[in-house]
C-alpha cells in the first residue's frame, strides 16, 4: 500500500504503463477540488458532502471486488479516512481525485484479497466456506448470483476492468488510470472479459 | 471508423455508444448512419450483455457507515492536535534541557580546575575564580 498517485504533492509518476500525464489531466479543473479543498482546512461538513457522493460508489467497488460486506465497510473506511488525513496535500490539476479514489480503494481491496489467501493457506478452514460473505449472496435473486459468480470467476486483471468500467461507470482513461495501464490494455482486458461472460450468461438475455 | 473497429469498441465498452470513448463516439455514430443494420446487429449482441451484467446489483452502504467513518475522522484529527501539543512541549522541555547541559559542559570546560595557575584565575565572564587560592592571591592577580 502506501503508493500515492499523481495528485498529492511529494509523489509522482507511478502509472506503471502508459497512460500519460495528459490522459490524468482534467482541462476543466476537478469537480471535487473545492470539497478537497475545505476538507483540507478541516471542514467536517465538507468531508460529509463529499462522502454522500462517494461512498456509495466506493463501498459498491470494495462489494464486487471482495464480496463481502464487512471487509468492504472496512476498505471504505480507510479509504476516507486517507482522504481526511491527506487532503491538505492534493494538488488540483494533475490526477482526478475521483481516479485517485479508485485507484486506493482498489489497492486497499488487492490487499485484502491478499491477506485472505494468505490465511486460507495458512490456516485451512474445517468447514469450506463456498465464498465468502455467503450471507450477502443469499439475500438476492439467483440471476444477480449468476452474474455474480461470472464475473468473480474472471481473471483479477478482467474482472477488476470490467467493474471500473461498466459498475463504477469510469471512462476508459479514468478506468485506465485507476488500474495503471494504458486504454489499450484496458481495451483488451475489457474485450476478453465480456467475451467470457457472453459464453457464460448466454441464457441470462432479456 | 472501419466495421472491425466499430466491433471492437462494442466488444469492448458494450452496446452503448454513449459509454464508449469520447473521441470515438462521432465517428461510430456516423458509421451507424451509414450502415444501420450491420452496426445495430452488433449493438444489440452488447446490449443483451450489458442488460445481464445490470442485474448484479449491490446494497448501498448502511446510513452508520458514514457516522462511523466521521466521527473516527474527527478523533483521529483530535488525537493529532494533542499529538501536536505534546511534541511541541516535549520540543521546548528538550531545548531548555540541552540548553542546561551545553552551559553546564561549557562552564566545566572553560573554568580551570583548582590546580590551575593562578594566572590564568579569571573566568570567561572576567570575574575571579573562588577557587584558585584566598583574597591575598587574587589580589596578586589584578
Amino acid at each position: 500500500m502506501g503508493r500515492m498517485p499523481t495528485g498529492w504533492a511529494g509523489r509522482r509518476g507511478n502509472q506503471r504503463k502508459a497512460g500519460t500525464r495528459e490522459d490524468m489531466t482534467d482541462p476543466d479543473g476537478d469537480p471535487d477540488a473545492d470539497l478537497l479543498a475545505r476538507i483540507g482546512m478541516g471542514e467536517e461538513a465538507a468531508f460529509r458532502t463529499l462522502m454522500a457522493h462517494k461512498l456509495p460508489r466506493v463501498h459498491g467497488l470494495a462489494l464486487r471486488l471482495l464480496r463481502d460486506s464487512a471487509l468492504a465497510d472496512d476498505v471504505a473506511q480507510e479509504v476516507f479516512l486517507r482522504v481526511w488525513r491527506q487532503a491538505r496535500a492534493w494538488r488540483p490539476g494533475a490526477a482526478r481525485f475521483d481516479t485517485w479514489l479508485h485507484r486506493v480503494a482498489l489497492n486497499l481491496c488487492l490487499d485484502r484479497l491478499r491477506r485472505r489467501r494468505e490465511v486460507a493457506v495458512a490456516e485451512p478452514p474445517d468447514q469450506v466456506d463456498p465464498a465468502p460473505g455467503a450471507d450477502f449472496m443469499l439475500a438476492r435473486d439467483a440471476e444477480a448470483r449468476r452474474v455474480e459468480r461470472a464475473v468473480a470467476a474472471l481473471p483479477a486483471r478482467q474482472r477488476e476492468a470490467l467493474v471500473m468500467q461498466v459498475y463504477q461507470g469510469l471512462s476508459n482513461i479514468e478506468a485506465a488510470a485507476a488500474l495503471g495501464i494504458s486504454v489499450e490494455a484496458l481495451e483488451s482486458l475489457l474485450a476478453r472479459a465480456r467475451r467470457a461472460l457472453r459464453q457464460q450468461l448466454e441464457d441470462l438475455r432479456p | 471508423m472501419t466495421p472491425e473497429r466499430f466491433a471492437a469498441l462494442a466488444a469492448a465498452y458494450g452496446g452503448a455508444i454513449d459509454r464508449w470513448p469520447a473521441d470515438e463516439r462521432d465517428a461510430a455514430r456516423a458509421f451507424r448512419e451509414a450502415d444501420p443494420a450491420a452496426a445495430d446487429a452488433i449493438l444489440a449482441a452488447e446490449a443483451a450483455l450489458d442488460a445481464a451484467l445490470a442485474r448484479w446489483a449491490v446494497p448501498a452502504p448502511g446510513a452508520a457507515l458514514a457516522g462511523r467513518i466521521a466521527r473516527d475522522a474527527a478523533r483521529r484529527r483530535a488525537l493529532w492536535r494533542r499529538g501536536r501539543l505534546w511534541l511541541a512541549g516535549l520540543g521546548l522541555a528538550g531545548a531548555l534541557a540541552s540548553g542546561g547541559a551545553i552551559g553546564a559542559v561549557l562552564v566545566a570546560r572553560l573554568v580551570p580546575a583548582g590546580g590551575a595557575a593562578c594566572s590564568q584565575s579569571l573566568t570567561v565572564l572576567g570575574a575571579p575564580v573562588p577557587s584558585c587560592g584566598n583574597a591575598a592571591n587574587w589580589s596578586d592577580t589584578l
